[in-house]
C-alpha cells in the first residue's frame, strides 16, 4: 500500500518539479509550430493514450499537429516519417515502431527537423521518453517470484523479446531476477501472443496449456512485455478451475487493473504504466527544446508497482480511471 | 451426403474408389493417432471438449460462409458480421443496461446491417460479391475504428451472468456454445440440404441464369442469404464477447481464412463438389484437431504456425484431388 | 442496351460520363487535396507518392499477369493472393542470409529467387494439376508462405546495409528516385512482354476465353501454371523495394502490402475502358491509392477516419464501373 502511494507522490512531485521549471524559465510555448505526431497503431490502449497525451498537449501549447497512424504496420510508419519530412513539420514526435524508422530519423535530422521518440532509444532522436522500463522488469520478476514462494514452474507469453527493444529490457530483467531463483524454472517453449485479438488467442493458448501441464505442475503465468493476453489468461484458468496458478504481467491499463481487483482473482501483480503522461512530458521536451534548454537522451516517467487488489483500487483511483468498488 | 450415390460410380476405376472416397476420413484419423501419439493429453476428455467448444464460434461463421459460397459468391466481411453483434451487444448492455436477451437481439440485428450492406451492393449496385465484402470489410473495419476511438476494446465485466452464460455455462452438461452452435448447424442442414428454399439456393450457385429463366426471384434470395449469413455471423459474435467479456474490433478477422478453408475443403468432400454443411463441420472439426495437436506438441511458436500453413494447403490440395478421382 | 442512348448525335452520352466518373471523382478527390494540403503539389510530394507506392506496383505487375492468364472473374479465374507473401518471404530470405548469415547479397538474392520459383510453381501445380481454384491457392499458399517466413526471421526484425539496398531506398537516377526508375522500367517490360509478344498475346487469349484459346491449339493450363510463375517471379523483384522501402526486413508486413495490392489492381479495372484488369490501369490504381493516403495524412484528417473514406471511394469507384458495365 505504501509503495504505491510512494510511487505516486514520486511521480507527481517529478512532473510538479517539470512544470515548476518551465514556469519559472518563461511560458513554454508551440505557439506557430507544426508538429507531428506518428504512432504505429492505435489499438492499443497504452498506444493510444501516448499518442492522445502528445496531441492534446502540443495543441494546448498553441502548435498544430499532423498526425499519422500506422495501422500496426512498422512499413507503413516508417513511409509516414517520409510524409512527415515532405510535409516539413517543426519537429517530429515518434511512439514506439521498429528499426524501420531508424534511417527516417536520419533523414529528418539532417533536414534539420528533430526527432523526438517514446519508448524508442534511438541514436538519432533528442530525446526519448520512456517508463522506466528496467524498474518494470525487476519490480515484476521480485513480485512474482514472491508470490510462487520463491520456487515454482513459470510459463510466459514472450512473443515481442526479440522485436521491440523494451520488451527485451523488461523481459531480459525479469529473467535476470529469476535467475537467482534457482527453485523457479521458466517452462520451455516460450508462449507466444498474438498482437490482434489478444485476449482471445491467449485464452485458447492457456486452455491448452492447462491440459499439458495439470493440477500441481504449473504455478505462474507470466506476460512479458504488456498485459492484454493477461485478460484471456485469467478467463482460461477461470473456466478451467484453476485459480491456483497466479497471473503477472505489465502495464496496468484499466481493464487488467480491474480484473485484478476482483474477488479471489488469480491475477495478482503488475506494473502500472501512465502512457498519457508519457506523451505528454514528451511534447512539452519539445517545448522546451524550442525554449532553448538542453534535454537528457531519455526521460523517465515513474511506473506505479500494483501488488494485489487492493493496490489494484487504489491505482485504479489515482492514475484516473474512476473509482471500482 | 445421402445423394452421393448418383455421379460417384463414374469414378475412374472401381480399385481406386473406395480408399479415395474415404480418404480423407484417413487422413483425419491419421492425424489424430499422429498428435495422440505426440502428446498423450491430446486425447483426454478435456481435452477433447476444449477442441470441440472451440470449435463452435469458427462453425458458426463457417456455416454463414457456406451459405454465400452455395449461391455462388463469396463473404469476406463474415469477420465484420461478427464484430458487429459482438459490439451491438456488449455497448447495449454496458451503455443501456438492456438485460442479456434484449441485447443478444440487438446483437443480431446489428450484423444484419452488415449483410445489408453487402446485398445492397451486390443486388443494388451490381458489384461483384468479392469486391463487395471486401468493401465492407474494408468499411466496417473503420467504423469499428472510429466507433471505439482507434480500436480498442470495450470491456464489461459485470455483464449478466445469463449473457456470459452463453459463453461458459452449459445446458444439461453440454456447454452452451456449443448446443447454439449445434442447434444453427441443424437449421442450415434441415434448410439448405433438404429443403426446397436450399434446393433454389444452391441453383444461384450452380446456374445462376438458368435460375433466372426459370423464374426465381434471385435478388429476393441474395439479399436474403446475405442478411441471414451476417447475422449468423452476430451470434458468433455474442458468444465471442460472452467468453473474454468484452467486445475486442476487428477480432473476426481471424475466423474468415479457416472458414473459407473449412467451407472449400467441406465442398471437395461432396460428391458434385458443392458447399454443403456435413462437410463444413468435419472440415470445422478437422482444423480445430490440427491448432489443437499442434499447440500441445510444444514446438517453437513460428514452426507451429507455418506447420498449420503448410498443413492446410496440403490438406485442401488433397481434398480437391480426391474429390477428383472419384 | 440500344444504339439510341450510345450514339445520339451531340447529346450527353450518359455511359460514356458514367465511365469516367471514376477517374473523375480521384482527380476530383486529388484536387481537393491540393488545395487543402500544403506541399502537396510539388515534384518533392509527388516523388514520394510514387516511392512509396513502388511496393505495391511491383506486386500488381504479379498479379496482372495472372489475371490476365484466368479470366476476370474473381472466385473462378485467375488470381494469386500470395504474391505479396512472396515478396515478404524473399525480403526475409534476403535480410536473414545478409544480415544474419553474412552471405554475399548475390547469393542471399539466389536462395530467395529458388524460393520463389518454389512457390509460384507450387501455386502453378496447384490450379492446373489438382484442380484448386486460384482464389483459393493462392489464399492458402499466402499463409503458408508467410508461416514459413516467420520461421526464417523467427518473426523479428532484420535490419539490412547492403549497397544495392541503399541505393534503391537513398540514389536517384535520371532525377527520380532509384526506386522509382527501376520499377518503371520493370513495368515497361511486363507491358512489353504481355501485350507485345506472341507468348503474351496468347496469354491474354487464354485468359480472355478459355474455349476459343482451346479450338486454337493453345493449352490454357500450361498459361496458367507459367503465370502463377511469373507472379513469383515479380514477387522477388518486389522483396528488394520492400527492402529499401523498410530498410530491413519486419514481421507482419504482408498483411497491408496484400489489402492494397488487390485494392490497386481492382481499382485499376475500374478505370479501364472495358473494364478489365490491365498491367497500366493496376500501377494508375496503387500510384492513386498511395496519393489519396499521403494526401489524408498532409491534411491532419482523423486517422480514424482515412479507412471509411478510402473504403467508400473505392467502392462508389468500383460501383460506377460496374453500372457502365452494364449500360453498353
Amino acid at each position: 500500500m505504501w509503495g504505491i502511494v510512494k510511487a505516486v507522490a514520486v511521480g507527481t512531485l517529478v512532473s510538479t518539479a517539470f512544470v515548476a521549471t518551465a514556469q519559472a524559465d518563461g511560458h513554454l510555448s508551440l505557439e506557430g509550430k507544426r508538429i507531428g505526431v506518428a504512432v504505429v497503431g492505435t489499438q492499443h490502449f497504452w498506444d493510444r493514450e501516448a499518442f492522445t497525451g502528445a496531441i492534446e498537449t502540443v495543441e494546448k501549447l498553441g502548435g498544430e499537429v499532423v498526425q499519422v497512424d500506422g495501422g500496426r504496420d512498422n512499413q507503413v510508419h516508417a513511409d509516414n516519417h517520409d510524409v512527415l519530412l515532405a510535409n516539413e513539420v517543426d519537429a517530429v514526435i515518434s511512439i514506439l515502431g521498429d528499426a524501420a524508422v531508424e534511417p527516417k530519423f536520419e533523414a529528418l535530422k539532417n533536414a534539420g527537423i528533430p526527432v523526438f521518440t517514446v519508448d524508442h532509444p534511438s541514436p538519432h532522436a533528442i530525446n526519448n521518453t520512456t517508463s522506466d522500463n528496467y524498474y518494470m522488469g525487476t519490480t515484476i520478476g521480485r513480485y512474482m517470484a514472491d508470490a510462487i514462494g520463491g520456487s515454482g514452474k513459470v510459463a510466459v507469453f514472450n512473443a515481442f523479446e526479440g522485436a521491440l527493444r523494451i520488451c527485451g529490457i523488461r523481459t531480459g530483467l525479469w529473467k535476470y531476477v529469476l535467475s537467482d531463483y534457482p527453485e523457479i524454472e521458466i517452462l520451455q517453449p516460450e508462449l507466444a501472443e498474438e498482437f490482434a485479438n489478444a485476449p482471445e488467442d491467449a485464452r485458447k493458448q492457456t486452455l491448452d496449456l492447462l491440459s499439458q501441464y495439470p493440477e500441481g505442475t504449473i504455478d505462474a503465468i507470466h506476460v512479458g512485455c504488456w498485459d492484454q493476453p493477461a485478460i484471456g489468461v485469467v478467463q482460461a484458468l477461470e473456466e478451467a478451475g484453476r485459480t491456483d496458478v497466479v497471473v503477472t504481467a505489465l502495464d496496468g491499463g484499466p481493464d487488467t487493473l480491474e480484473i485484478m481487483a476482483e474477488e479471489g482473482s488469480p491475477f495478482v501483480a503488475n506494473v502500472a504504466q501512465q502512457p498519457r503522461l508519457i506523451g505528454s512530458t514528451s511534447a512539452m521536451n519539445v517545448a522546451r527544446h524550442f525554449a532553448g534548454e538542453t534535454l537528457l537522451p531519455q526521460t523517465y516517467v515513474d511506473v506505479v508497482p500494483v501488488n494485489g487488489a487492493e493496490e489494484a483500487k487504489a491505482a485504479y483511483q489515482n492514475l484516473g480511471y474512476g473509482t471500482l468498488e | 451426403m445421402a445423394d452421393s450415390v448418383a455421379g460417384s460410380e463414374q469414378a475412374t476405376g472401381t480399385r481406386w474408389t473406395l480408399p479415395v472416397r474415404y480418404g480423407f476420413l484417413v487422413l483425419i484419423a491419421a492425424f489424430v493417432v499422429f498428435f495422440a501419439t505426440m502428446n498423450p493429453v491430446f486425447l483426454h476428455g478435456g481435452n477433447l471438449m476444449n477442441i470441440v467448444e472451440g470449435s463452435a464460434i469458427l462453425l458458426i461463421v463457417a456455416l454463414g460462409m457456406t451459405l454465400i459460397v452455395s449461391t455462388g459468391g463469396i463473404d469476406l466481411s463474415v469477420g465484420i458480421a461478427l464484430d458487429f453483434g459482438a459490439a451491438f451487444a456488449v455497448v447495449a448492455m454496458k451503455e443501456f443496461g438492456v438485460d442479456w436477451y434484449t441485447a443478444a437481439l440487438i446483437g443480431i440485428a446489428g450484423g444484419s446491417l452488415v449483410g445489408l450492406l453487402n446485398a445492397g451492393l451486390v443486388v443494388g449496385l451490381k458489384v461483384s460479391p468479392f469486391l463487395a465484402t471486401l468493401g465492407t470489410f474494408f468499411i466496417g473495419s473503420s467504423v469499428q475504428r472510429i466507433f471505439t476511438n482507434g480500436g480498442g476494446p470495450i470491456s464489461h465485466r459485470r455483464m449478466p451472468q445469463e449473457y456470459r452464460d452463453l459463453a461458459v455455462g452449459d445446458i444439461f452438461g453440454i456447454p452452451t456454445e456449443v448446443v447454439i452452435a449445434g442447434v444453427i448447424c441443424l437449421i442450415y442442414f434441415v434448410v439448405l440440404e433438404r429443403s426446397i428454399i436450399g434446393r433454389r439456393v444452391h441453383a444461384l450457385g450452380m446456374q445462376r441464369s438458368a435460375a433466372n429463366v426459370a423464374g426465381l426471384k434471385v435478388n429476393r434470395y441474395l439479399i436474403a442469404c446475405f442478411i441471414v449469413a451476417s447475422m449468423t455471423c452476430a451470434v458468433g459474435g455474442l458468444i465471442a464477447s460472452a467468453n473474454i467479456r468484452m467486445f475486442t474490433p476487428l477480432s473476426g478477422f481471424a475466423y474468415l481464412l479457416d472458414a473459407i478453408a473449412a467451407v472449400f475443403i467441406g465442398a471437395a468432400l461432396h460428391p458434385r463438389g458443392r458447399p454443403n454443411v456435413p462437410g463444413t463441420l468435419v472440415a470445422v472439426l478437422f482444423l480445430s484437431v490440427v491448432t489443437n495437436g499442434l499447440n500441445l506438441m510444444g514446438l517453437n511458436f513460428n514452426t507451429k504456425d507455418a506447420l498449420s500453413g503448410i498443413i492446410l494447403v496440403s490438406v485442401l490440395a488433397l481434398a480437391v484431388a480426391q474429390r477428383k478421382l472419384r | 442496351m440500344p444504339d439510341s442512348v450510345a450514339t445520339r448525335p451531340g447529346g450527353f452520352d450518359l455511359r460514356r460520363a458514367v465511365g469516367m466518373a471514376p477517374v473523375a471523382i480521384f482527380v476530383a478527390m486529388l484536387i481537393y487535396i491540393g488545395f487543402n494540403a500544403p506541399n502537396f503539389l510539388t515534384w518533392s510530394t509527388i516523388q514520394l507518392v510514387l516511392s512509396q507506392s513502388v511496393p505495391v506496383v511491383v506486386v500488381c505487375l504479379g498479379l496482372s499477369v495472372v489475371v490476365m492468364a484466368g479470366g476476370d472473374d474473381v472466385v473462378s479465374g485467375g488470381i494469386d493472393l500470395s504474391v505479396p507473401a512472396t515478396a515478404i518471404l524473399c525480403a526475409g530470405i534476403i535480410a536473414q542470409q545478409v544480415t544474419l548469415a553474412e552471405q554475399p547479397l548475390f547469393l542471399a538474392a539466389m536462395l530467395a529467387f529458388g524460393a520463389a520459383l518454389i512457390v509460384g510453381a507450387l501455386n502453378g501445380f496447384l490450379v492446373t494439376r489438382i484442380g484448386m481454384t486460384p482464389l483459393l491457392t493462392s489464399l492458402a499458399m499466402f499463409v503458408a508462405v508467410v508461416g514459413v517466413n516467420n520461421v526464417i526471421t523467427a518473426s523479428r526484425r532484420i535490419d539490412i546495409d547492403a549497397p544495392l539496398i541503399l541505393f534503391l531506398r537513398d540514389d536517384r537516377i535520371v532525377g527520380l528516385p532509384a526506386g522509382v526508375a527501376i520499377a518503371l522500367v520493370l513495368c515497361v517490360v511486363f507491358v512489353f512482354a504481355i501485350h507485345h509478344t506472341k507468348w503474351g498475346l496468347n496469354l491474354q487469349a487464354v485468359g480472355g476465353s478459355r474455349e476459343a484459346a482451346e479450338v486454337s491449339g493453345l493449352r490454357p493450363s500450361h498459361f496458367l501454371f507459367w503465370s502463377f510463375v511469373i507472379a513469383a517471379f515479380a514477387g522477388f523483384l518486389a522483396s528488394f523495394f520492400v527492402l529499401a522501402r523498410g530498410s530491413g526486413s519486419s514481421p507482419g508486413t504482408e498483411d497491408n502490402l496484400l489489402l492494397e495490392m488487390v485494392l490497386a489492381t481492382f481499382l485499376g479495372a475500374s478505370f479501364s475502358p472495358r473494364r478489365v484488369v490491365t498491367v497500366w490501369g493496376a500501377v494508375l490504381g496503387a500510384v492513386l491509392v498511395a496519393a489519396l493516403s499521403i494526401g489524408f495524412k498532409s491534411m491532419g484528417v482523423n486517422v480514424f477516419w482515412t479507412g471509411l473514406i478510402k473504403g467508400s471511394l473505392i467502392l462508389i469507384v468500383v460501383a460506377l464501373g460496374a453500372a457502365s458495365q452494364r449500360m453498353r
